[in-house]
C-alpha cells in the first residue's frame, strides 16, 4: 500500500494544510447549520451570535409547511442521483476501455461527447423542454437521471480514459492468454484497479446530480422536484426565509455525506498488482 | 469482498432504477385545474383560497384546483420555457404587470371568461391595477396582489428634526455645505426628491457625527430590474417618464438627469452603505431592521415585517409611511390568467369567476395577500392587523402609474439595470449611462416597430 | 482482431445512443435558433435572417467583456484550484487519523448546490448581519465585499472553497492508484522531495491534472448560479460571465435568436482548448 515512504510533504506540514483548507472549506456549510437552528432575530443579530438556544421551527418548516412535500423532494434526489451515479459509470467504463485499448471512438466520439460540457445550460432548457414534453419524460424522475447523465458524460469518460490508460496493460493480456473474454477481463481486472477513479467519478456524479438546479428547474413541474430546486422555494419575492433555506440545505448534505463517506473506502487501489497475478 | 459489494451495487442500483422509473407517468383527472404561483406570503395566502375552494365549491362546480410552485429563481424563465412549448402541463399562469406583453400572446383574454360586471367580474378591482394587466386595451390576468413603493422613515428620528431647533440648524448648514442650498427640514409627507437627498446626508454620521444612525438612507442599487422600479419613482417624481411623444424613448432628459443625480448624489457622500451596489429587497430591510438608516424608499410589503415586534424588535412601532418623495408610485400587480394551451378550460374558468369575488379577495387578504380590492383592504377588521392596507390603496389610487405593459417592457428595465446600476456604483458617469440605455432603448423600439 | 473491434463498438454503444438520443437535437436545434429572429413571445414562428445574429453579437461590445471577465475569472480560480488541490491531495496521501472524515469535510462545499450556496453567502457577507463582514470589519477591514472594487475577487475566493474540493478529489484518486516502483526507484537515486514530484508524480498525473484543470476551467469558464445569486452580473456589466450573458440574451432581453448564436460562437472558442486538452490526456500509446 501506499505508504509513508514517498510522502512529499511532512507529517506536520500536511496536518496544517489540511487543518486550515478543513476549516475554511467546512465553514461555510458549518455556518449554513447555525443559521438552521437559528430564530429570525438571532440570524439578523450583529455581532454574529455563537451561543443561542437552538430552535427547530426551521426544520418544522421544512418537512411540515402546508404544500412544500420536502420528503418527497428527499427520495427524488436519492433515486435520481443514485441512479444517475450508478449508470455513468455503466455508461462510461466500457467505452473509455475502448477508446483507451481499441483506439476506436478517440477522434470522433470522445470530442463529442466531451464537448457537452462546453455547452451553457441555460439556452438548452427550452430545447430540452419541447423534447421533455413530447416524448413524456418531463416531470419525470427518469428524465432528470439522462439529462444529468449526460452532463457528466464527459467527466466520466475523461477520469477513465486517464485511469484505464495508466493500467499496466500485461495483466489484460494474460487474461487474455488465459482465455478470459473481454468482458470478464474489464470486469474481473479493469473495474477493480480502477477502483479509486470509480470512485471519484461516483462521487462527482452524485453531487453533479444532487445539486443540479437549472434543468431540474426547468424539466420538473411537481412531481420529480429535487431537493435543490425544492430548497430554493424558501426564496421568496420578499427577501431569503434564511433560517428556511439553511435547514433545507442542511437536511439536503446529510444524503451527500453519507455516500462519500460510504464511497471513499474505494478511493485506494483495489489490488496490489501481485495478487492478481 | 469489496470488489463484490461495489459491483454488486451498481447493478443492483440499475436494477432497482430500471424498475422504478416508469411507476410515475401519470393521467392527470380532466377537472383539475392547475395554477402556477411562486412561493412566498402570495402562496401562502393563496393555499388557503385554495383549500376553502376545494371544500367548499369542488362538488357544485365540478373543478379542482392544484396549486404548483416554481421556484423564485427562474420563474419567469421556466413560465417562459411552459408556454413557448405550448405545454398544456399549466392550466393558469402566473404573470405581472411588467412581464405581462410576454405572456398574454399564450393567454386567453379574460373578456368572455368572467363576468362583465358587478361579482366574478374585474369590476371589483382597483381600475389601476386591472390597467396594470391589461395588454392592447384587453384585460389578461386577474390582479391578485398589487405593489408599490413607500417612504418608509423612522418617526423617532425624523419627528425629532421637525421639533428639535439645533438638528434643525445643523440640516441646513449640511444642506448649504455639500448641496449648495439652505433647505430647512420639512415633514416626510412633504419630501421633494431634494429633500430625500438633504436628509440622506444629514443622518450620515461621516457628514454630521451627531447622528443617531450611521447611514441616511439605503438604496438597492443591484443589477435587477426591480431596482429599476424603484429609480422609477424618482424619474416619474421629477416631471420625467420612460417615454415622450408615443413610444419616443425619454430616458436622456434633464428630469432622467435629476433623477438619477438623486441616486448618485448619495452613492458619492456615502449616504448609503458602500455594499448597495449588490442590495436588493431584502439587504435594504435589514439595513433599516439593525437600525443604521433613517429611512428608505421600499416596497409596500416590507411594512408587516418592519413593524413586527419578534421580527424586527429595535424598529417594531417607529415605521412610519409616507409617499416616495416626488409623489409618484411605481404600481404593478400579480395575477393569474388562462393559457391558451390549457385542456380544462371550462374548469379555470369557473374558478377565475370564483377569485373575481369580494369574497374570495377578503379571504386572500386575510391570509396575507395584497388583493387591489377596495373592500379587502380598507375593511376595519382587517386594518387592525394590517394597518398599511387602507394605506396602500389611497397611495396606489392617489400617485400611482405604470410605467407600460408593452412585450418589451422586460427588455427596457434590463438595458436600464445594467446602464443605471453602473451609475449608482459610480462607475460610469450618468450622462453616458442615460445616454447609453436611451440609445439601446429606441434601437430596441425600432427594430420591433414601435419609433420609426 | 475484428472479433476485438466488435466488442469495442458494442462497449461504445450505450454512450452513443444516449448522445444521439438527446443531445443531437438540442444541439442542431442551437444552430437552427441561431440563424432566425426568434423571440420568447414569436418562438414558434421566426423568420430566417442569415447570418444577422452573429453580427450583431460580434459587434456587442458587451459579448468581449463578458468574455475577458469570464476568462480572467477561469485562469485565477483554476490555477488556484489545482494547485491547491494538488497540494492537499499529496497532503491527504498517507496514512492520518480520521483520515475519511477530514476528507468528507474538505469535500462539504461541493456538496451544497452553487446557487443555494451563493444565497448563504449573501448572509455570509451581508454588511450588517454578516458573519464575515462582521468579523473584517471589527477587525478594520473593508466590509462590503461585494461592491466594487473587492467584487470579482469575492467571488473568485468562493470559487475556490466551493470548488477546489473537486481538483482535490479527482487528483487524490489519481495519487492513490500510482503505482510505489517508480516513486521507490527515485528514492534509491537519491532523489529529493520536490525531484520526485517533478520528475516522476506530475507526468504520471499529467492526465489527471489536465482532466481536473481542463473540467473545472469549462465550468468555471461557464458560471453562472453563485454569480447569477451574488451580483446578477452587476454593478453594470462588471461581473457577467459568459453565460450570464447569454441567459439575459434569452430571458431578459428575450432574443432566443441572439443567444444561441452567442452559444455557438462560445462553442467554437471553447473548443481549441477542448481538443488541445483531450489530445494532452490522451497517450500516445492505442
Amino acid at each position: 500500500m501506499t505508504g509513508a515512504r514517498w510522502n512529499l510533504l511532512h507529517t506536520g506540514g500536511a496536518w496544517a494544510l489540511a487543518a486550515v483548507c478543513g476549516v475554511m472549506f467546512s465553514f461555510p456549510v458549518l455556518n449554513t447549520v447555525l443559521t438552521s437552528l437559528k430564530t429570525a432575530a438571532d440570524i439578523s443579530s450583529a455581532p454574529p451570535k455563537w451561543v443561542f438556544t437552538p430552535t427547530f421551527e426551521h426544520y418544522a418548516n421544512v418537512f411540515y409547511a402546508a404544500g412544500y412535500r420536502f420528503s418527497q423532494f428527499l427520495a427524488n434526489s436519492i433515486l435520481i442521483s443514485l441512479a444517475c451515479s450508478a449508470l455513468l459509470v455503466v455508461v462510461c467504463l466500457p467505452a473509455a476501455y475502448s477508446i483507451v485499448r481499441f483506439g476506436i471512438g478517440r477522434a470522433r466520439l470522445l470530442p463529442a461527447a466531451v464537448s457537452l460540457r462546453l455547452l451553457p445550460p441555460v439556452t438548452f432548457a427550452v430545447p430540452f423542454f419541447i423534447v421533455y414534453s413530447a416524448s413524456g419524460l418531463l416531470d419525470t424522475r427518469t428524465g432528470l437521471v439522462l439529462v444529468n447523465l449526460l452532463g457528466n458524460v464527459p467527466l466520466g469518460l475523461l477520469i477513465f480514459v486517464s485511469f484505464i490508460q495508466e493500467l499496466p496493460q500485461e495483466l489484460e493480456e494474460s487474461a487474455f492468454l488465459d482465455g478470459a473474454s473481454a468482458v470478464q477481463t474489464l470486469w474481473h481486472i479493469v473495474f477493480p484497479l480502477a477502483y479509486p477513479g470509480i470512485g471519484a467519478v461516483a462521487i462527482l456524479t452524485f453531487i453533479w446530480t444532487w445539486n443540479e438546479f437549472l434543468f431540474a428547474l426547468m424539466l420538473t413541474i411537481n412531481k420529480a422536484t429535487t431537493v435543490t430546486v425544492g430548497a430554493s422555494l424558501f426564496v421568496t419575492a420578499w427577501g431569503v426565509l434564511w433560517g428556511d433555506v439553511a435547514a433545507a440545505i442542511s437536511v439536503a448534505v446529510v444524503p451527500t455525506l453519507l455516500f462519500s463517506l460510504f464511497v471513499q473506502r474505494y478511493l485506494v487501489r483495489g489490488i496490489t498488482l501481485g495478487a492478481v497475478r | 469482498m469489496r470488489d463484490l459489494t461495489m459491483r454488486g451495487c451498481v447493478f443492483a442500483l440499475c436494477a432497482a432504477v430500471t424498475l422504478i422509473m416508469p411507476a410515475q407517468i401519470s393521467g392527470q383527472s380532466p377537472t383539475t385545474v392547475r395554477m402556477v404561483y411562486w412561493p412566498g406570503p402570495e402562496s401562502d395566502a393563496m393555499r388557503k383560497v385554495v383549500d376553502w375552494y376545494n371544500a367548499n365549491r369542488t362538488p357544485a362546480d365540478g373543478t379542482k384546483v392544484e396549486m404548483v410552485l416554481f421556484s423564485r429563481e427562474g420563474f419567469f424563465d421556466k413560465e417562459a420555457a411552459v408556454l413557448a412549448a405550448r405545454s398544456s402541463e399549466v392550466d393558469m399562469v402566473f404573470t405581472a404587470s411588467y412581464i405581462l406583453g410576454r405572456h398574454a400572446p399564450h393567454m386567453d383574454s379574460l373578456q368572455k371568461a368572467v363576468a362583465a360586471s358587478g361579482e366574478g367580474s374585474l369590476q371589483i378591482f382597483l381600475p389601476s391595477a386591472r390597467d396594470s394587466l391589461s395588454f392592447q386595451g384587453k384585460p389578461y390576468a386577474i390582479p391578485m396582489d398589487v405593489s408599490n413603493h413607500f417612504l418608509y422613515y423612522r418617526s423617532d428620528y425624523l419627528d425629532r428634526l421637525l421639533t428639535d431647533s439645533a438638528w434643525q440648524r445643523r440640516y441646513t448648514d449640511i444642506a448649504q455645505r455639500e448641496l449648495g442650498k439652505a433647505l430647512a427640514p420639512k415633514r416626510p409627507e412633504d419630501w421633494t426628491p431634494e429633500d430625500f437627498v438633504a436628509a440622506a446626508l444629514f443622518f450620515t454620521k461621516t457628514i454630521n457625527p451627531d447622528s443617531p444612525t450611521e447611514f441616511g438612507t439605503v438604496l438597492q442599487a443591484k443589477n435587477l430590474i426591480y431596482n429599476v422600479m424603484i429609480w422609477d419613482n424618482f424619474l416619474y417624481g421629477l416631471g420625467g417618464s420612460w417615454f415622450g411623444s408615443g413610444f419616443q424613448p425619454a430616458l436622456n432628459t434633464a428630469a432622467a438627469q435629476r433623477a438619477l443625480d438623486v441616486y448618485v448624489t448619495i452613492a458619492q457622500k456615502k449616504a448609503t452603505p458602500a455594499g448597495s451596489t449588490a442590495y436588493e429587497y431584502g439587504e435594504a430591510n435589514e439595513a433599516f431592521r439593525t437600525g443604521k438608516v433613517a429611512f428608505m424608499v421600499q416596497w409596500s410589503a416590507a411594512f408587516h415585517e418592519l413593524d413586527d415586534k419578534t421580527k424586527s424588535p429595535q424598529v417594531a412601532g417607529k415605521v412610519k409611511l409616507a409617499p416616495v418623495p416626488g409623489k409618484k408610485t411605481h404600481v404593478h400587480a400579480l395575477g393569474v390568467g388562462i393559457s391558451t394551451y390549457s385542456g380544462a378550460k371550462a374548469g379555470v374558468q369557473k374558478w377565475a369567476r370564483f377569485l373575481a369575488t369580494t369574497q374570495a379577495m377578503r379571504m386572500y387578504a386575510q391570509a396575507g395577500g395584497i388583493p387591489p380590492v377596495r373592500a379587502a383592504l380598507t375593511d376595519p377588521a382587517l386594518a387592525k392587523s394590517r394597518p398599511e392596507f387602507p394605506v396602500i390603496a389611497e397611495h396606489v389610487e392617489k400617485y400611482g402609474y405604470v410605467e407600460t405593459t408593452i412585450a418589451e417592457t422586460v427588455p427596457i428595465l434590463e438595458i436600464l439595470a445594467k446602464h443605471l446600476s453602473a451609475a449608482w456604483a459610480l462607475q460610469v458617469v450618468p450622462k453616458t449611462a442615460l445616454d447609453r440605455a436611451n440609445g439601446e432603448i429606441m434601437q430596441l423600439l425600432k427594430e420591433k416597430g414601435y419609433v420609426k | 482482431m475484428a472479433q476485438e473491434r466488435r466488442l469495442g463498438y458494442a462497449f461504445l454503444a450505450p454512450l452513443t445512443l444516449l448522445l444521439l438520443g438527446l443531445a443531437v437535437f438540442p444541439g442542431l436545434y442551437a444552430y437552427y435558433l441561431s440563424a432566425l429572429d426568434a423571440t420568447l413571445e414569436t418562438f414558434r414562428s421566426p423568420r430566417f435572417t442569415g447570418l444577422t445574429n452573429y453580427v450583431r453579437i460580434l459587434t456587442d461590445r458587451e459579448f468581449y467583456d463578458a468574455i475577458g471577465f469570464s476568462l480572467r475569472y477561469t485562469v485565477v480560480v483554476v490555477t488556484l484550484e489545482v494547485v491547491l488541490g494538488l497540494a492537499l491531495a499529496i497532503a491527504l496521501n498517507r496514512e492520518l487519523r480520521g483520515k475519511r472524515i477530514l476528507i468528507s469535510l474538505l469535500l462539504l462545499p461541493l456538496m451544497v448546490s452553487p446557487a443555494l450556496l451563493g444565497i448563504m453567502f449573501r448572509l455570509t457577507l451581508n454588511e450588517f448581519i454578516g458573519t464575515v463582514s462582521y468579523y473584517l470589519r471589527a477587525s478594520g477591514f473593508p466590509a462590503n465585499l461585494l461592491a466594487p472594487p473587492y467584487v470579482p475577487y469575492t467571488l473568485m475566493v468562493v470559487d475556490v472553497i466551493q470548488w477546489t474540493p473537486f481538483t482535490f478529489l479527482i487528483l487524490y484518486a489519481g495519487l492513490r492508484s500510482i503505482p510505489d516502483e517508480p516513486v521507490e526507484a527515485a528514492v534509491v537515486d537519491g532523489a529529493g522531495g520536490w525531484q520526485i514530484l517533478r520528475f516522476v508524480i506530475l507526468p504520471l498525473l499529467q492526465p489527471l491534472l489536465l482532466t481536473a484543470g481542463f473540467l473545472r476551467g469549462i465550468d468555471a469558464f461557464k458560471t453562472f448560479d453563485t454569480i447569477q445569486v451574488l451580483t446578477a452580473g452587476g454593478p453594470g456589466s462588471l461581473t457577467t460571465t459568459a453565460s450570464i450573458y447569454v441567459y439575459k440574451m434569452a430571458f431578459l432581453a428575450g432574443h432566443l435568436g441572439r443567444a444561441n448564436a452567442a452559444v455557438v460562437l462560445l462553442l467554437f472558442l471553447l473548443s481549441i482548448p477542448m481538443s488541445q486538452a483531450i489530445r494532452h490526456i490522451l497517450r500516445r500509446t492505442p
